[in-house]
């Protein structure tokens, strides 16, 4: 144990984030078209779960209503698609900036709300995204139903149809949003993300913008869920108000908690054991549910800063016992 | 000439007056004392000061701006001026500027940066992250700048970690650059607080108790770091309750006593003021 980590720690970061990358992209080879869709669910979810971290673990803000932000992105996607008959692949950013408006919009006058209060406006919302999608509101959305047949997306004259087209697809994605998230972690506005959540007074005092500074954590995070809705529709070609439920923003949620909020890595181990895990257990029924529920009770117990903390948020949690 | 103003400062939390129409000035350059028994209201006037809480009545003016005022409250359903304060127009803007309620950030942007008397350091955060902070509002690298790292990000990082660095060395606390700010041992982390807020290059440093809790030696090591920062054009204005401290490095002391001035003026004329003496000594004489 304690001589094989500074052994490992020696090799260039380079070289292991190479190691993965050329890991993930051979995976899916030797695996059958079920298991290639679940790796499939499991980058997607990682790239929600991501973009929640920013919000969640970087701002330190409770936000459980993350799923009406991949909603909003998925049926933007879908009607622009429908009515306009724009190629699935233009109207990604148009989903990027709706759910990116719609986060501005919502969190703008509740950003000074703290903790828990903050957290049933969130919840709220979602509701209000998923119940205005059910009613049909403007006579678009095809209520309970959803919206259906939508094309399938064409990246230089290949039609994206089989499992392993869009395993790559939000492989692209992820890479970019780890990317991303990395750079926005070691910058100005990270640092200013983490002197919020560590002591809003103080991080006020010394000059930074709270209210700005939280509320560009918000429109990125809602943002990027944007962006995870459009790959969804690029996938599968219904959506539904399914995709706004309570129980997704949930498990969006519990995959940034249960790794470790405000950990990379963290986000990966979350949703292996929100997503993957469950997928592959699938023949367990109901069973898998209940062992959730005590796998979750005993890790808060054992674990509460999660599987795979990142340093800082361990120390937090830990010292306030 | 005063950098700083305050004029019939109060502040009433519903049926308790904290600060009764106190009126002070500091001006450019001194070292200000701010003293009084515990609840005489001086921590509430530095959180006036720096924009945590607004005034009940009265204003204050810092370097000829106006940085607090009551707010408008219902009033402003019948101010002309909030209703077109999201007009595009210079002459609106100005006078909506004036009106509104300045932000903790933006009263530090002025020039006024603070310590607390509970020390609230960034704990899980580096010596050289919490001195980065105090840069923070003197940098503009936003969300363009973290994804794309544009040579002038670059230039920007390197230079808050250069600015961050030098209050560092000035504080003495180099070799824990590194180090997170909850392993300092205490009296290092209420030189920490000062550093970062020195990173803010104020132009008045207000400081809340700076020597409660450390020793003799480092209490005369603290001192002569405040004259220091004086001296390299920094006006100073401090709550303290170690006389030492404050018959030894206050120019004037203004002294309160239940939320009121009792007195001003210079150390001695302070210690012979017998309204002073009262508030101090009062019950032992009783």
């Amino acid at each position: 144990m304690t001589t094989w980590r500074p052994r490992l720690q020696k090799i260039p970061p380079l070289w292991w984030q190479a190691g993965l990358l050329v890991l993930a992209i051979l995976l899916p080879l030797p695996l059958n078209d079920y298991y290639r869709a679940v790796l499939w669910r499991t980058g997607l979810y990682a790239i929600l779960g991501l973009s929640l971290n920013i919000i969640v673990g970087y701002a330190g803000l409770f936000q459980l209503g993350h799923a009406a932000f991949y909603a909003l992105g998925a049926y933007t996607s879908a009607l622009l698609n429908l009515h306009f008959d724009i190629p699935l692949i233009l109207t990604w950013p148009a989903s990027i900036l709706v759910a990116a408006l719609f986060g501005y919009l919502i969190s703008r006058p509740i950003l000074h709300l703290r903790g828990d209060y903050l957290c049933i406006v969130t919840i709220a919302f979602g509701e209000v995204v998923r119940l205005a999608l059910v009613n049909n509101i403007f006579g678009i959305t095809g209520g309970a139903n959803g919206l259906s047949g939508i094309d399938r997306p064409v990246l230089f004259g290949l039609v994206l149809r089989s499992p392993i087209h869009h395993y790559y697809l939000v492989l692209f994605f992820l890479v970019l949003t780890l990317f991303a998230v990395r750079r926005l972690e070691n910058s100005r506005l990270g640092r200013a993300w983490m002197y919020v959540r560590e002591d809003e007074t103080a991080a006020e005092a010394m000059g930074v913008n709270t209210t700005r500074v939280k509320l560009l954590a918000f429109v990125l995070g809602s943002g990027w869920a944007g962006m995870a809705g459009a790959l969804y529709v690029a996938r599968v070609p219904v959506v539904s108000p399914d995709l706004a439920r309570f129980i997704e923003s949930v498990i969006m949620f519990c995959i940034v908690v249960l790794g470790g909020t405000g950990s990379i890595p963290g986000v990966f181990v979350g949703t292996l054991g929100m997503i993957t895990l469950p997928e592959i257990f699938r023949f367990l029924k109901t069973w898998r549910d209940a062992w959730m529920g005590v796998a979750m009770v005993a890790m808060m117990i054992a674990r509460p800063e999660g599987l795979w903390p990142s340093r800082r948020i361990r120390m937090e949690i830990r010292e306030e016992e | 000439m005063a950098l700083l103003a305050i004029r019939n400062l109060t502040k009433r939390f519903g049926g308790l007056t904290a600060v009764d129409y106190v009126s002070f000035s500091v001006n450019e350059g001194e070292i200000l004392g701010l003293i009084g028994p515990n609840g005489a209201g001086k921590t509430t006037i530095f959180n006036l000061i720096t924009g945590i809480y607004t005034p009940t009545e009265g204003e204050i003016y810092f370097n000829g701006h106006r940085i607090a005022h009551p707010p408008l409250g219902s009033r402003r359903l019948v101010t002309p001026i909030w209703w077109l304060q999201w007009l595009p127009v210079r002459s609106v803007r100005e006078r909506w500027n004036d009106l509104r309620i300045l932000r903790p950030h933006e009263i530090t942007e002025l020039g006024i940066a603070r310590t607390f008397q509970t020390i609230r350091l960034f704990k899980n955060m580096t010596v050289l992250e919490n001195v980065m902070a105090g840069v923070h509002h003197r940098t503009r690298a936003g969300v363009w700048g973290a994804l794309f790292r544009p040579p002038a990000q670059r230039e920007e990082e390197r230079f808050t970690v250069a600015e961050a660095e030098q209050y560092i060395r000035f504080m003495g606390l180099s070799e824990y650059r590194d180090e997170l700010a909850k392993n300092l041992p205490y009296g290092h982390q209420r030189r920490l607080e000062i550093a970062r807020a020195l990173a803010a290059r104020p132009r008045l440093l207000i400081l809340d108790e700076p020597a409660a809790g450390l020793n003799e030696q480092e209490t005369m090591e603290l001192m002569d770091l405040i004259r220091q920062i004086r001296d390299s054009g920094i006006t100073i204005l401090l709550i303290e309750h170690d006389m030492k401290v404050v018959m030894g490095i206050c120019e004037r002391i203004v002294v309160l006593d239940y939320g009121k001035k009792i007195a001003e003026g210079t150390p001695e004329e302070v210690q012979r003021d017998p309204r002073v003496i009262q508030a101090y000594l009062g019950e032992e004489e009783a």
